[in-house]
């Protein structure tokens, strides 16, 4: 009876084991499948200059470069896309904010530039890097540049030995594209051709248009003789950039509080020598200071000459540092910080002809041109632009699109760009790719160091931290 | 605690845990017409009548919960919850007065939770690490109203703390900041009573109500992040208060002799989770940005089975199941409390050692129904994207009581 009682007990617990088991509730998941129509991603090349290649806050770095558009779209669509990289802080010169100073009840912060750089970390890649992208590349040197020497700023004494990281003498960015047997190409480059003359204020030669026709004709024939798709990026309208938009403004407005001051005193690259632009001028922005003269505005009304002091730049003949700097003609402020109303309607209208030359070839050979303006002219716009619920606009630093050097873009802003040549080629193409939830990238204005801050709560960028600022 | 109290991970649907002895688990939590141990004082006081004497009875329940989300979806990247082990554990007394009158003790923790995600974990803006520990001491008295009829009211005194930590975003700068709520209450208040009645030898019913305690935490928030935000105050610190409401639970069960060694219960529990709202966290400071995350809970209930046979006068063997509905839609689900409907199946045992001493013992296996959720109301990035994913669950315990009896 008892061994009864056990042996009933035993196939209860038994059978309660095994429903144990049993009740498994757990399916496999399958990521859904990409939807590529015919875009053919098997080898995707990109060739531009540093916003192909991920530059931000002035400086090519890993973490920066894990973001650059190229590499978004191929984690996308799943493809391999090898890169030049860099370990942090990357190429030199990373801008960082090192703390914030409270102006008026806001924050605002002190800009540090990082002393170190990193080392290339992909030196051995037995191929040619599907990434193409050279910080401070033009249009020339896509089809001329195979070496630090033979690039186009070398001309100008400004050798660039990223030509050498990427290219490993192998070839120009254009040979090496067309060694990979490219499917799929994404070309942006164009834009130092003219960014570097509107950087400098009007004091760096642009391309000539019709040197760019005929450059851009010869890329174009040569890469649509591999039969790749090919989608283009043509030249935003740089303008719009926080690099032209910050200092100018905030200039105005502390000129206003100057009684005497007939408004900024500026030397001219032409006659006559010498300009005015009032504070009306430079906060409606007729008249642009550049981002890289927020240093020299903070020392505007200075007469001991300690612009020129701390620059180890000599006093220019003719220039009078007794005099109030930037508020007289005796001693102005300087040519390559400005950017006037004569120098804003060349740039912008060397950018209508490069862009009627790119549109052109482009339809003549039936590629999708990507047109920035759309994307720019919204985050320009008073509203700017709202993407997976975060807001994005093109102010300095709270804008969040563009990085500490105000032209590149932040992580997130590369996400953004990357789902515009994703919209192109599932517009071109007919796939289905789906685009990049940008609010799930990592916020990319680094912190660092320290730095002593300037008058009228303007951002301190360190001189002479953006002079070699290129696309 | 002298006791070892730990706090509990999350057992039963939303944080209630509802293992207060390892005979009651062994039966599936369909107690509320048995409650012939000490832990009546927990499960239904009215039935402390039947016991005699003194009785002690201490234990714990071991818990291991794993957890598992798939996703952001269309992503199914798998992220394991910490696997951590939690100890909720209880002590009761009873006495009886006389044959009809009888006074209680105990401590018990009757809500709790315990989850931990990976450091750096997508779901990092909505969870790290949360935990809630609350204890119930109880204080009964039991009267034998009729030869088949007892009633059982219980005063309770409860205590809680709770902490919360969880990643915020520092955009558009780079990094994460770390925020770490914590907060108690010490003086929170409620009640219980209970009701058992035998209308024939054979039968037992019960009914048992415990009341919904609020609690008002107080405590502190520190953010810590980049020294460049926490310099110039950017980042949330000070104190806070919160409002938790834990659920009122109605219970009615009914037990059946089928034979001599073969005892069947089975219990409705209705649980009164709408009183959980919403969760927020208001700071004292009123410059900074109070917190408030819906949660929406609804009403819910647990069906509960029982079955105890007797090998021996001094052996049996126990079993149950028991289905807990989760009170919680799916698009509210927060990784802090990954909740899903839940089949509980428990097996036990118990033995007089002598007259005096007894032990019992019981396994629970909780399976968590898969739990895809598509259209989460939950946010995980600095934008708005939804946290939509597939949760899995599932839990293992181990109960173990000691009694004692003291004529």
């Amino acid at each position: 009876m008892k061994m009864k009682k056990i042996l009933i007990s035993l196939s209860l617990l038994t059978f309660i084991a095994l429903s144990i088991i049993g009740c498994e509730d757990y399916t496999d998941l399958t990521a859904p499948s990409i939807d590529l129509g015919s875009a053919n991603f098997s080898r995707f090349v990109s060739i531009g200059n540093s916003l192909t290649m991920g530059e931000q806050s002035a400086s090519v770095f890993q973490s920066g470069q894990n973001y650059s558009f190229g590499n978004i779209i191929a984690r996308q669509v799943g493809t391999t896309y090898a890169q030049a990289t860099f370990s942090d802080p990357g190429t030199g010169g990373r801008l960082e904010i090192s703390k914030f100073n409270i102006v008026y009840g806001n924050p605002v912060p002190v800009i540090y530039t990082n002393p170190n750089t990193g080392s290339p970390t992909n030196l051995t890649y037995p191929a040619p890097y599907n990434n193409l992208g050279i910080k401070g590349a033009f249009l020339y040197d896509v089809l001329n540049a195979t070496s630090a020497t033979t690039c186009y700023t070398a001309n100008f004494g400004v050798p660039n030995p990223l030509f050498d990281v990427v290219l490993r003498g192998l070839g120009t960015q254009l040979e090496l594209a067309i060694a990979q047997q490219p499917t799929l190409i994404t070309l942006w480059i164009g834009n130092n051709d003219i960014l570097a003359f509107a950087t400098r204020g009007g004091l760096f030669p642009p391309t000539s248009v019709s040197n760019f026709q005929s450059q851009y004709t010869q890329l174009l024939t040569a890469l649509h003789s591999t039969g790749a798709q090919i989608i283009i990026g043509n030249l935003p309208n740089a303008l719009l950039f926080p690099y032209f938009n910050t200092v100018g403004p905030q200039v105005g407005l502390a000129i206003q509080g100057i009684p005497s001051a007939q408004g900024l005193v500026y030397q001219t690259t032409g006659a006559p020598g010498i300009a005015i632009a009032t504070a009306t001028d430079l906060i409606n922005k007729n008249v642009f200071i550049t981002l890289s003269g927020s240093s020299a505005a903070s020392l505007i009304g200075d007469t001991n000459g300690l612009y020129y002091s701390t620059n180890g730049i000599p006093v220019p003949p003719g220039v009078n540092t007794a005099f109030p700097f930037g508020l007289t003609p005796e001693n102005p402020f300087p040519n390559g910080l400005v950017l006037d109303p004569a120098e804003i309607a060349a740039y912008l209208a060397l950018r209508d002809g490069y862009n009627q030359i790119i549109s052109g070839l482009a339809a003549q050979f039936d590629y999708y041109v990507i047109n920035w303006d759309n994307l720019f002219n919204s985050l320009a716009s008073s509203n700017g632009l709202v993407v997976n619920g975060v807001s994005y606009d093109a102010n300095y630093i709270s804008g969040n699109f563009f990085s500490l050097d105000g032209i590149h873009p932040t992580s997130q802003g590369y996400g953004i760009i990357a789902n515009e040549f994703i919209e192109g080629v599932n517009s071109k193409y007919g796939s289905s790719i789906p685009a990049v939830d940008v609010s799930t990238i990592p916020s990319s204005l680094i912190f660092e160091g320290t730095m002593p801050m300037g008058k009228y709560g303007l951002p301190q960028i360190p001189d002479g931290a953006l002079d070699n600022i290129l696309f | 605690m002298i006791l070892g109290l730990c706090p509990g991970i999350i057992m039963a649907g939303g944080f209630q845990i509802n293992e207060h002895g390892a005979r009651a688990m062994g039966l599936g939590g369909a107690f509320t017409a048995i409650a012939n141990d000490a832990s009546a004082i927990y499960w239904n006081n009215a039935g402390m009548t039947q016991l005699s004497g003194t009785n002690f009875m201490l234990g714990t329940a071991l818990i291991a919960p794993s957890s598992e989300f798939r996703g952001v979806t269309p992503a199914v990247n798998k992220n394991y919850m910490q696997s951590d082990i939690f100890f909720p554990s209880h002590f009761f007394i009873t006495h009886s007065i006389n044959e009809s009158f009888a006074l209680g003790i105990g401590i018990t923790t009757p809500f709790g939770l315990g989850t931990e995600w990976r450091a750096g974990w997508v779901g990092r803006y909505l969870a790290l690490k949360t935990k809630l520990t609350t204890f119930w001491v109880p204080v009964t008295a039991a009267y034998q109203l009729l030869d088949n009829l007892s009633i059982g009211a219980s005063f309770v005194y409860s205590f809680a703390d709770v902490s919360i930590t969880q990643n915020s975003s520092q955009a558009p700068f780079e990094g994460d900041a770390y925020v770490d709520l914590e907060g108690s209450d010490h003086s929170a208040f409620g009640y219980t009573v209970g009701i058992m009645y035998k209308p024939i030898e054979i039968l037992s019913i019960g009914a048992s109500f415990r009341s919904e305690i609020s609690y008002d935490f107080e405590g502190t928030a520190t953010t810590t992040g980049a020294e460049q935000l926490m310099e110039i105050g950017a980042l949330p610190n000070g104190d806070i208060t919160a409002e938790l409401t834990t659920p009122m639970n109605i219970v009615g069960g009914i037990a059946i002799q089928v034979i001599p060694e073969l005892l069947l219960s089975a219990d409705f529990q209705w649980i009164g989770w709408s009183s959980y709202d919403t969760l927020a966290i208001d700071f004292v400071d009123e410059s900074a940005e109070d917190v408030a995350s819906p949660r929406l809970y609804k009403d819910t209930y647990i069906i509960r089975f029982g079955a105890q046979y007797n090998i021996s006068k001094s052996v049996a063997l126990l079993g149950g199941i028991y289905y807990d509905q989760m009170p919680v839609e799916p698009a509210y689900v927060n990784p802090s409390l990954p909740d899903t409907d839940r089949l509980g199946l428990s097996i036990g045992a118990e033995a007089k050692i002598t007259e005096q001493f007894g032990i019992s013992g019981s396994y629970l296996f909780i399976r968590g129904s898969q739990l895809e959720v598509t259209d989460s109301q939950e946010i995980y990035t600095t934008g708005n994207s939804a946290f939509n994913g597939t949760y899995n669950s599932s839990a293992n315990l181990l109960s173990l009581s000691l009694n004692y009896y003291l004529q």
